[in-house]
C-alpha cells in the first residue's frame, strides 16, 4: 500500500447493527474506520428496540457489545452527519455530507438500513387517527422506555396483532415480504401476555413466515404456553367505536366465515422500506422495491457500482439483526480484500 | 305492531366474536390443550375415514368449535367413527380423536 | 400496478367554471329539489356557467349494473352524452349521480386501454345518430364542485350547521356513494380511503363530522340487491348494519352524495321501523337524511319546502328546529310552490 492511501480512513455509513459489525471487523483487520451517522444517537434500530427475538435478549446489551470495542479503540463516530453522495477520487473516494463537508476515504461500507412503513398510508387501519392503534415500532420504543404500554390492565381484554402491514400489499406498492415481522409479532404477542396475563391475544396473518432458528419453537411456545390465538386472515379494516375500542373485520379463512371482533388495542406489524442511491446502483430490484439493488450472484453480494464501496444490512432488503451483522462483517472483509488486491497491483 | 313487506332482514352469518359463547371452547382447551397447537394444515381431514363420503371436515369443525360456535355442529359430530387416523397424522401432535370425543361430551352434557 | 401512496393522489383538480351538467335519471323523483338547488347555487350564488341540457338522458347505469343492457350499448349512450356536450361547447362534465360518474370514468378508462373499442363506439354512434364527439377534459361529480366552493358557501351561510338550542355543532355522519368512492377512488376527492368530500363541507359549514365504524359500508342499494325481491332482505340488512353502527353516536343527520344512497337510507329507515319497530334517531324517530345540495340549501337559507324536504320519508322537521329554521307547516305539501325558491334566493343574494 502506498503511504498516500494509508493516511485515509475507511468510512462506515450508518451505525446500525450492520455498520457497527462492519466497523468492528475492519478494526480487527487492522483498519481505522470512521462512522457517519445521520441521527443524534448511534445504534440504528438497536437504540430503539426493547428485547430481541427469538431469545428476548436486550437490544441495549447487544448495542453495548458492538460499540464497546469501538469506543476502546477510539473509533470516531460522527453523529448528525448524513452522507449525501460519494464519488471516486484519486485518494480512493470522496464523500460528501449533507452539510457540504467533503471527506476523502480509502473505501466505505454503506449500511444505511431501512425505514419503517408509514402506517398512515394504510388508512383503513386508522393509525394516527385512533389512539388505540399502535405500530410494532411504537411498542418496542414504549417498552424500551418504560417497560409498559399506556393501557390499564383492568381495561384490556383483547389485543390484536396485525401481520403484513405495508408488506405483501400491492395497494401500498410493496409486494415483498418484510421477513422479520412474523417472528416479531410472535415475540410481541408473548410480551403482551406477560404484560396483560388475563387478556386474549390474537394474531391475524396471511402466512406465518418463521424461517429462522428457534422461530418455529417460539411460535409453538406462544400457542401452548401463552395461549396466543393465531387466526389466518388479513384484517380488512379497523374502525374506532365510541369508547375508543377497535372493531376489526377479517375472514377467518380456516372456517371460511367472515369474522368481526372488538379489540382494546391493536398493534400493526409495520414492514420495511428502502431507499435508492443512484451512485451505488442504478439497477431496479426484481421485486419493485426501493432497497439498494446488489448483484444477486452468491459471491459478490456486497458489491456496488463503486469498486471500493461495499453495501451491507437492511438497506439491501429486509433482514434480521444477525443477518445485518453478518452482512456487515462480510462487507468489511470484501472491502479489505479489494484494498489488498489494489495495493498488490 | 310490526309489518311485513314480503321480505325480511337477512341475518348475518359472520362470526361475531363479541357475541359468541366461548365456554365450551375454553373447556375444550383446558381438557385437551394440544389443540392450541393446530396450524390448520388439513392433514386430519385429508386422512379422515369419514370425510370423503360424508363431507365431514374435522379440521373445520374443531376450528369452529374453538371459535365459540359449538352448537352448530351437533349433527356433524355424529359422522366421526373414532378410528383415530387423524391423530396419527397430525404434524403438531394434536390428539384430535380426543378432541372429537370431548366436543361430543361437552355438547351432550 | 402504479399505486396511490397518499391522499394527495386522491385530490383532483376541479375546474373553476364552464360546466356541463348531467342530471340523474332517478333523483328527480326521489329528491326533486336537490338538482335545482345545485343549479341555483352555481348560477345565482357563484355566478358560474353551467349548462342543464334538456337533450340529456339516463346514462343507463342502473340497467348496466343490473346486467340488463350490454356494455357496448351503455358506451354508445355515454358517447351521445359526450357528443351533446361537445355540441354545447363544454369540456367539463359534471354528473349529478355517482353511478354516472363511475360510468363515464369507466368508459374513458376502457377506451384508454382499448382504443379499438373507442373507434367501434364512435362508429356505432355515427351509424345510429350521425353524431361525433370530443372526450371530456374533466369529469367531476357535482359534490366535488360543492366541496370546491365550500368556503364561499360558508361565507354566505345563513344557518350554519349548529344546534341553536345548545350552541353545539351538529353531529353529522356521512355516506359516500360506492360508485363515487370505490370504482375510481383517485378520481374523486379522497375516495373511500380518505373520505372528505362530504365531511369537508360539514366542517366548513360549522358542523362536526362523526366517523363511525361502518362508514364505508354499502348503503344497501346496490342495484341488483334491491331490484329482485328475493334479494331485498339482503339490501335492507346492509342498510340496517349502517344504522346500527351510526346510531350510538346520536347523529343529528346523515348526508349522502348519491341519489340511491340518500333514497335508501331514507326509505329503509322507515321500512325497518315498520318491520322491527326499531328507530335509530331520537324520540322514536329516524335520523334525517339530506343530500349535500339540500344541506347546502339549508345552510344558505333556502326554504325547506322549496328544496324538497317534504319528499323525505324520515321527517326532517326535528332537524329544522335544531337549526332554528322557521318554516310554514301548512305549506309543506302545497303544490303551488314554483316561484318560492327563486323569490327566496333573490332576497338572500341581494
Ligand atoms: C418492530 C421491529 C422489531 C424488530 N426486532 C428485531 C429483533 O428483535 N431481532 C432482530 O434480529 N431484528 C429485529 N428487527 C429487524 C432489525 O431492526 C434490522 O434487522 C436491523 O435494524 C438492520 O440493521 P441495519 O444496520 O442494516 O439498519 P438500521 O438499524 O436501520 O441502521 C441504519 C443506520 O444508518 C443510518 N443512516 C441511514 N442513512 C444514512 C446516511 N445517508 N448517512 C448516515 N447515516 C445514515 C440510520 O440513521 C441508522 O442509524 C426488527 C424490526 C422491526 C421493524
Ligand atoms: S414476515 Fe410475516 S408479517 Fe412480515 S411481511 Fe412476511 S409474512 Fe407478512
Ligand atoms: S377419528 Fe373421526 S375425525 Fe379422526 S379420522 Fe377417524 S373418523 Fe375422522
Ligand atoms: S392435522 Fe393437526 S395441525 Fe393439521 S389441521 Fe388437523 S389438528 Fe390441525
Amino acid at each position: 500500500m502506498t503511504n498516500k492511501q494509508t493516511q485515509f480512513p475507511i468510512a462506515v455509513i450508518g451505525s446500525g447493527p450492520a455498520g457497527l459489525a462492519a466497523a468492528n471487523t475492519l478494526l480487527a483487520l487492522g483498519h481505522q474506520p470512521v462512522i457517519f451517522e445521520k441521527e443524534k444517537i448511534t445504534g440504528g434500530k438497536l437504540s430503539r428496540w426493547h428485547q430481541l427475538f427469538p431469545g428476548f435478549i436486550s437490544a441495549a446489551e447487544i448495542q453495548e457489545q458492538l460499540i464497546g470495542p469501538l469506543k476502546k479503540a477510539s473509533v470516531k463516530i460522527s453523529t448528525e452527519t448524513e452522507v449525501k453522495t460519494m464519488k471516486p477520487d484519486s485518494g480512493g473516494l470522496e464523500i460528501e455530507t449533507a452539510s457540504g463537508e467533503k471527506i476523502i476515504a480509502k473505501g466505505a461500507v454503506w449500511a444505511s438500513g431501512y425505514t419503517e412503513f408509514d402506517a398512515r398510508r394504510k388508512e383503513e387501519y386508522g393509525y394516527g387517527l385512533y389512539k388505540n392503534v399502535l405500530t410494532s415500532a411504537d411498542v418496542e420504543e414504549m417498552l424500551a422506555k418504560d417497560g409498559k404500554l399506556p393501557f390499564d390492565s383492568a381495561d384490556v381484554k383483547r389485543i390484536g396483532i396485525l401481520h403484513c402491514v405495508g408488506s405483501r400489499d400491492e395497494k401500498v406498492g410493496n409486494t415483498y415480504c418484510s421477513k422479520v415481522c412474523c417472528i416479531c409479532a410472535v415475540k410481541q404477542a408473548i410480551e403482551m401476555k406477560k404484560l396483560y396475563p388475563s387478556a386474549e391475544v390474537f394474531n391475524f396473518y396471511m402466512d406465518l413466515r418463521l424461517f429462522g432458528k428457534g422461530y418455529e419453537e417460539l411460535y409453538r411456545e406462544a400457542q401452548m404456553d401463552w395461549q396466543v390465538n393465531f387466526i389466518r386472515g388479513r384484517v380488512s379494516e379497523l374502525a374506532e367505536d365510541q369508547q375508543g375500542k377497535i372493531r376489526m373485520k377479517t375472514e377467518d379463512t380456516l372456517t371460511g366465515v367472515p369474522m368481526k371482533m372488538t379489540l382494546d388495542f391493536v398493534i400493526l406489524m409495520v414492514g420495511m422500506e428502502g431507499k435508492r442511491f443512484s451512485f451505488l446502483s442504478e439497477n431496479k430490484n426484481t421485486d419493485g422495491s426501493d432497497f439498494i439493488s446488489y448483484p444477486e450472484n452468491f459471491t459478490g453480494e456486497n458489491q456496488t457500482a463503486l469498486p471500493n464501496v461495499m453495501v451491507a444490512g437492511a438497506c439491501k432488503g429486509p433482514s434480521t439483526i444477525v443477518d445485518a451483522m453478518n452482512d456487515g462483517k462480510s462487507a468489511a472483509l470484501a472491502l479489505h480484500q479489494y484494498l489488498i488486491s489494489q495495493a498488490e497491483k | 305492531m310490526t309489518h311485513s313487506f314480503g321480505y325480511s332482514i337477512s341475518q348475518s352469518r359472520e362470526t361475531n366474536w363479541d357475541k359468541l359463547d366461548h365456554r365450551f371452547a375454553d373447556k375444550l382447551l383446558d381438557l385437551e390443550p394440544s389443540v392450541r397447537l393446530c396450524v390448520g394444515c388439513g392433514s386430519c381431514t385429508g386422512t379422515c375415514t369419514a370425510a370423503p363420503r360424508s363431507g365431514f371436515d374435522i379440521r373445520k369443525v374443531h376450528t369452529r368449535f374453538r371459535r365459540g360456535e359449538a352448537g352448530a355442529f351437533v349433527a356433524e359430530l355424529e359422522k366421526c367413527m373414532f378410528c383415530g387416523k387423524c391423530s396419527m397424522v397430525c404434524p403438531r401432535g394434536v390428539n384430535i380423536r380426543n378432541v372429537m370425543d370431548l366436543m361430543k361430551k361437552l355438547i351432550e352434557a | 400496478m402504479s399505486v396511490s401512496k397518499n391522499w394527495k393522489n386522491y385530490n383532483q383538480q376541479i375546474p373553476d367554471d364552464r360546466y356541463y351538467y348531467a342530471r340523474s335519471c332517478i333523483r328527480q323523483n326521489f329528491f326533486p329539489g336537490s338538482e335545482k338547488t345545485f343549479l341555483t347555487i352555481l348560477q345565482d350564488l357563484l355566478g358560474k356557467d353551467i349548462y342543464d341540457d334538456p337533450k340529456h338522458t339516463s346514462c343507463t347505469g342502473i340497467a348496466y349494473h343490473s346486467d340488463i343492457i350490454p356494455f357496448e350499448t351503455m358506451m354508445t349512450v355515454v358517447a351521445r352524452h359526450f357528443s351533446l356536450m361537445t355540441e354545447a361547447g363544454y369540456k367539463n362534465l359534471v354528473p349529478s349521480c355517482v353511478t354516472s360518474f363511475g360510468l363515464y370514468n369507466e368508459v374513458l378508462e376502457t377506451w384508454e386501454h382499448h382504443p379499438e373499442v373507442e373507434t367501434k363506439i364512435r362508429e356505432m354512434l355515427w351509424k345510429s345518430t350521425r353524431r361525433e364527439f370530443e372526450k371530456p377534459e374533466a369529469i367531476m361529480h357535482a359534490s366535488d364542485i360543492i366541496y370546491h366552493f365550500r368556503d364561499i358557501i360558508s361565507d354566505h351561510a345563513q344557518n350554519p350547521l349548529i344546534n341553536v338550542q345548545t350552541g353545539e355543532p351538529l353531529k353529522v355522519v356521512d355516506h359516500i356513494g360506492c360508485h363515487y368512492a370505490k370504482i375510481f377512488p383517485s378520481k374523486g376527492i379522497g375516495g373511500a380511503e380518505f373520505p372528505i368530500v362530504l365531511s369537508g363541507m360539514v366542517s366548513s359549514w360549522g358542523g362536526q363530522s362523526v366517523d363511525y365504524p361502518e362508514r364505508r359500508h354499502c348503503c344497501g342499494f346496490g342495484f341488483r340487491q334491491y331490484l329482485v325481491k328475493a334479494n331485498r332482505g339482503y339490501s335492507i340488512a346492509n342498510s340496517y348494519r349502517k344504522f346500527e353502527s351510526m346510531a350510538p353516536y346520536k347523529p343529528d343527520f346523515i348526508v349522502a352524495n348519491c341519489p340511491g344512497c340518500a333514497m335508501f337510507l331514507d326509505r329503509w329507515q322507515y321500512t325497518i321501523g315498520e318491520m322491527k319497530n326499531e328507530w335509530f334517531g331520537a324520540n322514536g324517530q329516524g335520523i334525517p337524511i339530506l343530500t349535500y345540495e339540500e344541506m347546502a340549501g339549508l345552510v344558505l337559507g333556502f326554504d325547506p319546502w322549496a328544496i324538497g324536504l317534504q319528499m323525505h320519508q324520515t321527517d326532517c322537521e326535528p332537524l329544522l328546529k335544531k337549526m332554528g329554521i322557521s318554516y310554514d307547516r301548512d305549506k309543506k305539501f302545497s303544490l303551488k310552490r314554483k316561484t318560492i325558491l327563486l323569490n327566496v334566493l333573490e332576497e338572500e343574494i341581494q
